[in-house]
């Protein structure tokens, strides 16, 4: 029954409130960490096969079978993880968003007007960017 | 209408009430999707507490409950419903509206 209910026994309800909220917060900072792995990936991964490709069509394969299995094991990892902070839903959406608009985009760019350019390895920064933002984003929530 | 009837706690949902049921719907308010082990040690309740509560709770439409795998390994994802999250946010208005009300209750008390 709530005919008790007095304002101290309200604020311990809201005490808890705040409790649970924060604890969920914290077990969300896994999200900080998905967002690192895959920025610093994409970056690795565009950087490889560019520096590969010249090289061995083997070895540019073998490095899109590890970055196959990398985002696998990023994808299910982020699955098996107890909790998402509701609060963190419209940074992601828009990061994924992003980042998938400017993996098309550098990947354009590859094949286009930076074809050939020396420093095209570095392309995978543009869609790296959203992560790496987002992940400070979300270390200072 | 009697003046007992004008007091916030009577627009309290009586569902939501419960303490641990309070403590579930937050944890889930707070949370995109909660895995049932995660509320169960938050909640600090066992399987069988949690797995009655949530029931009450998904009969009411506050709570959708989804089974799925992870790899090989079962799991059981809550998630607040969008009557659930009214609900509760009605709920927790109310309690704002009682626990401001503290200074007359300390007076009530000195």
């Amino acid at each position: 029954m709530n005919s008790g209910l007095t304002s101290h026994s309200a604020a311990e309800e809201l005490q808890e409130l705040d409790r649970v909220g924060q604890v969920v917060r914290d077990r969300s900072r896994w999200y900080r960490r998905y967002l690192l792995a895959l920025g610093t990936g994409t970056i690795a991964y565009y950087a490889a096969v560019n520096l590969a490709a010249p090289a061995s069509a083997a070895l540019v394969f073998a490095i899109a079978a590890i970055w196959t299995a990398f985002i696998t094991f990023l994808y299910w990892w982020s699955r098996s993880q107890p909790v998402m902070w509701r609060g963190l839903r419209p940074l992601r959406i828009l990061l994924m968003v992003l980042y998938f608009t400017l993996v098309i985009v550098s990947l354009l760019l590859n094949v286009t007007v930076l074809h050939d350019a020396p420093w095209s390895w570095a392309l995978g920064i543009i869609p790296a960017l959203p992560c790496l933002i987002g992940s400070w984003t979300v270390l200072r929530r | 209408m009697s003046s007992a009837g004008k007091h916030p706690r009577h627009r309290l949902d009586e569902l939501i009430h419960s303490p641990v049921r309070f403590s579930i719907m937050a944890t889930l308010a707070a949370s995109e999707q909660a895995e049932f082990g995660f509320v169960r040690d938050l909640v600090e309740v066992t399987d069988s507490v949690l797995s009655k509560q949530v029931s009450l709770l998904e009969e009411a439409g506050y709570v959708a409950v989804r089974k799925g795998y992870v790899g090989k390994r079962p799991r059981t994802w809550l998630t607040l419903t969008a009557k659930g999250r009214s609900a509760f946010r009605a709920h927790v208005a109310v309690l704002h509206e009682i626990a401001s009300a503290a200074p007359e209750t300390v007076k009530e008390h000195a």
